[in-house]
């Protein structure tokens, strides 16, 4: 299919009853798109201010990296300014790429969402956790690797991965191919993607011993599960 | 069911409700930049409808968990046991106790509460999704065995485009912050200036008033980066000075400074989930 030429499109914009849609379109649909609406801010006991609150950041894949996104920011910008907002906000992530499209239009990390975690059910928690980070290791999975999991302070546990899921099992020790030793708050900051397992390792965050191929294999999936997203 | 700790009872949500934990939420955040100032009503959206950000309290009371002290509202926990985001656990989303000297008993009740309502639901994990800058909520994690995600990279991004509407918003509390200071007698003009943006401030007898122009007395000059920071009290005016990122230019430097620090204090930041967009 022809595509139409991307310097070419200008943003356009729809009002709705709370919410101010400014979007672009090619091909005759909607390839990247925000939304803005109003917002009123506690500052202090008397006072407020009024805050454009951005929403909804989007470009489709195949029309990313060509300056829509930014054409599309750059217009909702002005166009918050002209329905006259002093002040703009979002909720993002820092691994978005997007991110420093908005430090370029002056927006500035002001507060990181600080969360705390308590796990009720360790050894469940754990199999489940690394079940999800280690979903696009199909090698190791393949493998049925037998791995030793030393998340301080619960103690060990021993667990298989498996193709479809990672299950807690009773091995012999000689079984055990890959012994992981970290706290919970790195693996909670490993599987929340706040850095890569590589990161990790490197900070000797976490130590780990065993067959050299099952742990290469491990890494592999471990560091796929975190990297810059390249959305919004 | 209500559950009886100390002097305290903890029950679920009852219709009727709203407007004590409204008035509660409003007290306990005051000292607090971030959230807006609720209205029962205001209170009871919230949770009218199970969204990405928050539960339903008309799908599940038990999602608002309230303390009560005889017949008064003393606490309330809200708790997604659905989060959109993981089927596997829990997040408290909002936590508030009145202020006296149970509050920290409160607090640590309905975390325990929740906690307990998580397990039976079959949940791995539960997770406190509110301000750290929150006295209670720090002293609850650390004594409850919580792990803090330090480094989680979600980040809340502002910036001001308008800095004489922005300070226009919060003149009144401009002018409250300057009456309760030392520096309450001071009469004279702040400019503040940041990259081509500029705003006057004027100390006159009948209080602060923004805009306008002529000459200042003090001259407030502030990095674009650091302009947000100040504005919304995430650093003070000594830091952002000591890292060159706001100069000023005064005839007593130290006094200016001085000013400054009680016109723009650094405020903790309280932004709960049901109030993210």
């Amino acid at each position: 299919m022809k595509r139409s030429s991307t310097t070419a499109i200008e943003p356009k914009v729809k009002r709705g009853r709370r919410w101010t849609r400014v979007y672009a379109e090619a091909d005759q649909r909607d390839v990247s798109h925000l939304v803005y609406g109003p917002r009123h801010l506690r500052m202090g006991r008397e006072g407020g201010v009024r805050m454009a609150a951005i929403a909804g950041v989007g470009t489709d894949s195949g029309f990313r990296r060509q300056g829509i996104a930014r054409r599309v920011f750059a217009h909702a910008m002005e166009e918050m300014h002209r329905d006259g907002y002093p002040s703009v906000g979002l909720y993002t992530s820092r691994r978005i790429v997007a991110h420093r499209l908005y430090r370029r239009f002056g927006l500035v990390d002001v507060a990181r969402r600080l969360s705390s975690c308590k796990l009720l059910d360790p050894g469940r928690f754990l199999c489940d956790a690394l079940s999800e980070m280690i979903s696009k290791g199909a090698e190791v999975r393949r493998r049925r690797a037998v791995l030793s999991l030393d998340v301080k302070p619960y103690g060990p546990i021993v667990v298989r991965l498996q193709e479809d899921n990672v299950h807690r099992c009773s091995c012999a020790p000689r079984e055990i191919e890959v012994s992981l030793t970290l706290s919970a708050e790195t693996f909670i900051e490993l599987w929340g993607g706040d850095f890569s397992f590589q990161y990790a390792r490197a900070a000797k965050l976490v130590r780990w011993q065993g067959d050299a191929a099952v742990c290469g294999l491990l890494a592999q999936a471990l560091d796929a599960w975190h990297g810059p997203v390249d959305e919004e | 069911m209500a559950r009886t700790a100390g002097q305290f009872s903890i029950r679920s949500f009852r219709e009727g409700d709203e407007r004590a934990l409204a008035r509660l939420f409003n007290e306990y955040v005051a000292g607090f930049f971030g959230p807006a100032h609720l209205t029962p009503a205001a209170w009871r959206s919230q949770f009218e409808r199970q969204s990405w950000t928050g539960p339903s309290v008309n799908a599940d009371r038990e999602c608002v968990r309230v303390a009560t002290r005889g017949d008064e509202i003393v606490g309330c926990a809200v708790t997604d046991y659905q989060p959109v985001a993981t089927a596997k656990g829990a997040i408290i989303q909002e936590l508030c106790a009145i202020a006296d000297e149970d509050a920290a008993d409160i607090v640590d009740a309905l975390v325990a509460d929740a906690e307990e309502r998580a397990l039976s639901r079959g949940k791995t994990f539960i997770r406190i999704d509110i301000s750290q800058e929150d006295g209670h909520v720090g002293q609850v994690c650390e004594g409850r065995g919580y792990h803090r995600r330090s480094t989680a990279p979600d980040v809340f991004m502002a910036a001001v485009t308008d800095l004489e509407g922005f300070l226009g918003d919060i003149a009144d509390e401009l002018n409250l912050r300057l009456q309760e200071s030392e520096f309450r007698a001071w009469r004279g003009t702040i400019g503040l200036a940041c990259g081509e943006q500029s705003c006057r401030l004027t100390a006159r007898e009948g209080g602060l008033t923004i805009g306008g122009d002529g000459d200042a007395d003090i001259s407030v000059s502030v990095q674009a980066e650091a302009l947000p920071l100040l504005l919304f009290a995430r650093a003070s005016v000594g830091e952002l000075y000591v890292q060159d990122a706001l100069g000023v230019e005064a005839t007593d430097r130290e006094r200016a400074l001085g000013l400054l620090e009680a016109l723009f204090p650094r405020v903790p930041i309280y932004l709960p989930r049901a109030q993210w967009w």
